[in-house]
């Protein structure tokens, strides 16, 4: 019976996003339709959309872990997720969107090239290179997670269970394209808000209340309570704190996350959509770590604490219930891997088939590539995940800090330092991508641990600057730098009436 | 302590909070007063008087 009854809302949850396949396909014939939803999304789509790209099953099984594991120390967390999706909004999405709507640009290295003048596509096979890879074990990882959660609430086996995650995504991303994947993000994003707000209120009721809950903790161990956790404020503790709040910096300029932005309908709806994105990145975050904190007081001593999650769920709810929550773990996997599946083939046809390698096919030829392109990275990536199943949320944060070293500092570059050059962006986006990969190899464990995103952003930043200052910056790229931040206005203040016009 | 949860444990939630929550709060409250400006369609966002 309570099997039937998680089956039951299973596949309720997996009719709905095949009706979402389908009611997007009509968007999805031609590449701007495929790859970017024909640029016509609404605020509250992209607000969500991003949110549930950027934190995929690492919120609910990783995050939650943390809060079991170290307490109030995961709040460095909070602070830099709520920051990095703060400030994307506030300061990054208006004028990325101004320039990509300027160049027509469906994918960031189409912004890339077009704003450095670049006639020799290096920034499309640079960008295809690194991100085929890391969202191959980005993907890999989130199908191993989507094997172990099948096979943990409904026995499939893991091998099944990642065959029909897989399976789902893959229906729905290639029938109906990014607006589907976007859609489906949507619908994601609220139960996974919807899930992490419940959790944490009836974890702290059945632990007898916001005092006792805080009682235990600190009972079970004092550093649970403290912000710099067991490490105190030595070096470990700060390079602890530091790699914490450098995860939210990848939301600054990510390409799977900037593509939300080329996809909204105007400039107003990023004005309307950043409140809403804040807003639920708080509530995932804090909701995640409070969840956590109460079933460390719940259930003390998991072997594994990122299964803490699941346990609260089958314990404190009933069948109904758990099969949500089973649903929202899929729906965190799901919408990160549709978005990573179609970021891939969208390098792959956009950027190197039609515009490096100047393919003249048709823009409905095209599209059915995109879709090809998108079954096979998702079958290496299914592949993969077969072949290595050890750790989910290392590769996790090992892509997610690799894309973003690469993309992050050059993106911010451009949009705001007019003496960025094309050959210092170059330099950035491979300097950031190879010393993320050198210091989780041969540096990480040497030095406290410390987050590969942290040496990867630095380098990133050191080596587009360094370059750019030794080489002249493209013609009139600076006039139109300033051209688009006229058009998209101050930041903090209003528009003067005098330019109301 | 306050409420079970030392003070420095406080200050670092309000502040993961609050100083996202600010910036945003800020960003958007000028931008509304923009609002009888009108919407500027994507792609066609650089009028003559924009450049003023």
């Amino acid at each position: 019976m309570t099997s039937n009854t998680i089956v039951g809302v299973l596949v309720g949850y997996l009719v709905i996003l095949l009706a979402i396949g389908f009611w997007s396909s009509r968007e999805s014939r031609d590449l701007k339709g495929y790859y970017v939803a024909g640029k016509k999304l609404p605020a509250w789509v992209i607000a969500f959309s991003m949110n549930a790209t950027g934190e995929s099953a690492w919120l609910l099984l990783g995050l939650t872990g943390m809060g079991y594991a170290i307490g109030v120390h995961a709040f460095w967390v909070i602070l830099g997720e709520v920051l990095g999706v703060a400030a994307a909004w506030v300061f990054v999405a208006r004028p990325f969107k101004e320039y990509t709507d300027r160049f027509d640009a469906i994918t960031v290295p189409d912004y890339l090239t077009d704003r450095f003048r670049d006639t020799t596509h290096v920034f499309r096979w640079v960008s295809a290179i690194i991100i085929l890879s890391m969202v191959m074990a980005y993907v890999a990882a989130q199908l191993t997670a989507s094997g172990k959660a099948f096979d943990s609430f409904l026995g499939t086996g893991y091998t099944t269970g990642a065959a029909i995650g897989l399976a789902i995504v893959l229906f729905y991303t290639t029938v109906g394209g990014f607006k589907a994947v976007a859609y489906s993000d949507f619908l994601q994003g609220a139960l996974m808000l919807g899930c992490l707000i419940m959790l944490p209120i009836v974890g702290i009721m059945a632990a007898g209340g916001w005092g006792a809950m805080l009682g235990a903790l600190e009972a079970a161990d004092p550093a649970l309570l403290r912000p710099m956790g067991e490490f105190g404020l030595g070096a470990a503790g700060i390079a602890s704190a530091l790699g914490f709040v450098a995860i939210g910096f990848a939301f600054l300029g990510s390409p799977q996350l900037l593509t939300r932005f080329m996809a909204a309908r105007d400039q107003k709806q990023i004005v309307d959509g950043g409140f809403w994105a804040v807003l639920c990145v708080i509530g995932f975050d804090v909701g995640a770590v409070f969840a956590g904190m109460a079933g460390r007081t719940l259930f003390p001593g998991l072997a594994d604490p990122e299964t803490i999650l699941p346990e609260m769920s089958a314990a404190l709810f009933p069948a109904f219930f758990t099969g949500i929550f089973l649903v929202v773990v899929l729906a965190a996997i799901m919408s990160t891997v549709d978005s990573l599946l179609i970021l891939a083939s969208s390098v792959v046809v956009r950027d190197v088939v039609q515009k490096a390698m100047g393919s003249q096919a048709s823009e409905r030829r095209l599209s059915l590539l995109g879709k090809a392109v998108t079954v096979v990275i998702g079958g290496v990536a299914f592949w993969v995940a077969l072949e290595e199943v050890r750790v989910i949320f290392y590769f996790v944060l090992f892509a997610w800090s690799g894309i973003a070293a690469a993309f992050t500092p050059v993106v911010l570059c451009s949009l705001f330092w007019k003496r960025t050059t094309k050959a210092g962006a170059v330099a950035g986006m491979i300097g950031g991508f190879v010393v993320t990969v050198v210091w989780t190899v041969a540096f990480k464990e040497r030095f406290y641990d410390l987050y590969e995103m942290i040496p990867g952003f630095v380098a990133g930043f050191a080596c587009c600057i360094g370059a750019s200052l030794l080489t002249p910056p493209e013609e009139e790229a600076a006039a139109e730098l300033d051209s688009v931040r006229a058009s998209v206005g101050p930041t903090f203040t209003p528009r003067r009436a005098t330019t109301d016009e | 302590m306050i409420a079970g949860l030392p003070a420095d444990a406080w200050a670092l939630l309000v502040v993961a909070v609050g100083l996202g929550l600010g910036l945003e709060l800020a960003f958007m409250t000028a931008r509304r007063r923009d609002v009888p400006r009108g919407d500027r369609p994507g792609g066609e966002g650089a009028e003559a008087g924009d450049t003023a």
